[in-house]
């Protein structure tokens, strides 16, 4: 079996990321910050080191900035719908995923906010100018994905962090935490959601939202934190104030032990080791002359997800073959993202993702590519 | 070696001579802290009070993480506990930290009292 779809989420997880949720749930269990024992300080540690150690990765100074979540959607809607008010004006590129487009959406329709969508060239590169163009007096967003889900693009986060100035820069990191740098002090990120299950090499459930100091989003949950219990007011202060209710404390542990992961190997590493994946594919897929590559076509400039279509064939047809024929799987659509499609040119009928992450080796990459060929040439 | 790996902590030793405090203190009038007396400080959250214990243990405090004591708050969160003799410097890692202390207690006369 080949795994092509860790765009989706990454497969498979290291097995250190498993024997800590194994011994999380067998020796401690416990919920963390509750009760006054010894296993629920052991589960507040832990849930203590996994914050630490993906500060460290992202360069937060303050660990308590971070705040877990579900997931990486979980964090967009809590930075969008906690920070913007009545009248304010949100700027996003054309590449935005549901995940960001939904919430402004909802807004927007709302009558709540004003939405500008700056174009993207075809093959995913933010117009800088037209974003620079954009702001108004009221902007009070600017929401950008770091890389794209559907063909990698890598956005120049330094720039436009630069480029928004004092308005808030929300960063979507969920195609690109682990498997591409980020320091949010040299990008200029005041608001980073990620998610834990793909290059964080965590479970699904997983992910988190960097709020830089200074910025106060309304919480959109209220309850139970183990702290200031005395009292019906919600506390004021971070973590606790974005995260109510019972963790995903095994589910963060987990996350912990991909983040130390990725600080092992070193994200400098993991990227190299993915670009050369990704040469390799886009090399081989150029000799395919029924094949269209979408995105860049440089795995200098991409996360190492490559988007295809093959003429004369549906997406979904190549992706099934892939699949029942060639026991490779990949995802096939439009990937929660119609604006990027629609960018990229293969709105309705999306393309077959080709997604790699670090357990991935050349030699599947030329099985891909030969299954490729041969779909290609059958009758 | 990762947390996750260990098997969780034996039961603290301070925790045992906390209650040995208890029954045998018997002074503790003066309103300044003397030696060998033990105090607590009660900080905001759970995340503060791990972030606190590795700040005030590698600047070789000998501290201890116990219980919120039920006579200083309903809360059922934990609490640092240090020699009173400590206090100062307790206070200014702490605050180096970026640490906001809630409230800073000596146990005397087998109770927690407000500093």
């Amino acid at each position: 079996m080949i795994y092509f779809d860790n765009a989706c989420t990454s497969f498979p997880k290291p097995p250190a990321v498993v024997d800590a949720i194994r011994d999380y749930s067998l020796t401690i269990g416990s919920s963390p910050g509750r009760s006054g024992h010894r296993l629920a300080l052991e589960a507040g540690r832990l849930i203590f080191e996994a914050r630490e150690d993906l500060c460290r990765l992202f360069n937060v100074p303050r660990s308590e900035r971070l705040v877990f979540t579900s997931n990486a959607t979980d964090a967009l809607n809590l930075a969008i719908m906690g920070l913007l008010t009545d009248g304010d004006h949100v700027i996003v590129p054309s590449m935005e995923h549901n995940s960001v487009m939904r919430p402004l959406n909802y807004l927007l329709r709302k009558g709540i906010i004003q939405l500008s969508v700056v174009p993207c060239s075809e093959e995913g590169y933010i117009d800088l100018g037209a974003l620079r163009k954009s702001i108004r007096k009221n902007t009070r967003l600017i929401a950008v994905n770091h890389a794209s889900n559907v063909v990698g693009t890598i956005a120049p986060l330094e720039e436009i962090g630069e480029i928004s100035g004092e308005i808030p820069f929300l960063v979507d990191a969920a195609q690109s935490g682990g498997a591409v740098s980020i320091d949010i002090e040299a990008m200029g990120i005041d608001l980073l959601a990620f998610t834990g299950h793909k290059s964080l090499y965590g479970p699904q459930g997983t992910g988190g939202l960097f709020v830089r100091e200074g910025i106060d989003l309304k919480p959109l949950r209220r309850g139970g934190t183990g702290s200031k219990s005395e009292s019906w007011d919600h506390p004021d202060f971070l973590p606790d104030k974005y995260e109510c209710g019972t963790p995903n404390t095994p589910g963060i542990v987990g996350l912990g032990e991909g983040v130390r992961f990725v600080l092992g190997k070193g994200v400098n590493e993991i990227r190299r080791y993915e670009m050369e994946l990704t040469r390799a594919l886009l090399e081989g897929l150029e000799d395919i002359e029924e094949i269209t590559v979408y995105g860049p076509g440089n795995p200098d400039e991409q996360t190492a997800t490559v988007s295809i279509t093959v003429r004369g064939r549906e997406a979904s047809e190549v992706a099934y073959r892939l699949d029942r024929e060639y026991d490779i799987m990949t995802r096939v659509g439009l990937h929660c993202n119609p604006g990027a499609h629609k960018t990229i040119g293969t709105f309705p009928r999306g393309t077959v993702r080709l997604s790699m992450g670090y357990f991935n080796t050349q030699e599947e990459v030329g099985l891909v590519l030969e299954a490729l060929r041969k779909i290609t040439t059958a009758s | 070696m990762r947390r996750s790996e260990k098997s969780p902590r034996p039961p603290s030793q301070s925790l045992r001579s906390n209650r040995q405090l208890r029954l045998f203190m018997k002074d503790g009038d003066s309103s300044k802290a003397k030696a060998g007396e033990r105090c607590a400080a009660v900080l905001e959250a759970i995340h503060y009070v791990i972030k606190g214990e590795k700040i005030l243990k590698s600047a070789g405090l000998g501290i201890d993480v116990i219980p919120v004591p039920r006579e200083i708050s309903s809360d059922c969160g934990m609490a640092l506990e240090f020699s009173c003799q400590d206090r100062d410097r307790v206070e200014h890692l702490l605050a180096d930290g970026d640490i906001t202390v809630v409230g800073i207690y000596a146990l005397r006369k087998g109770h927690y009292t407000r500093l």
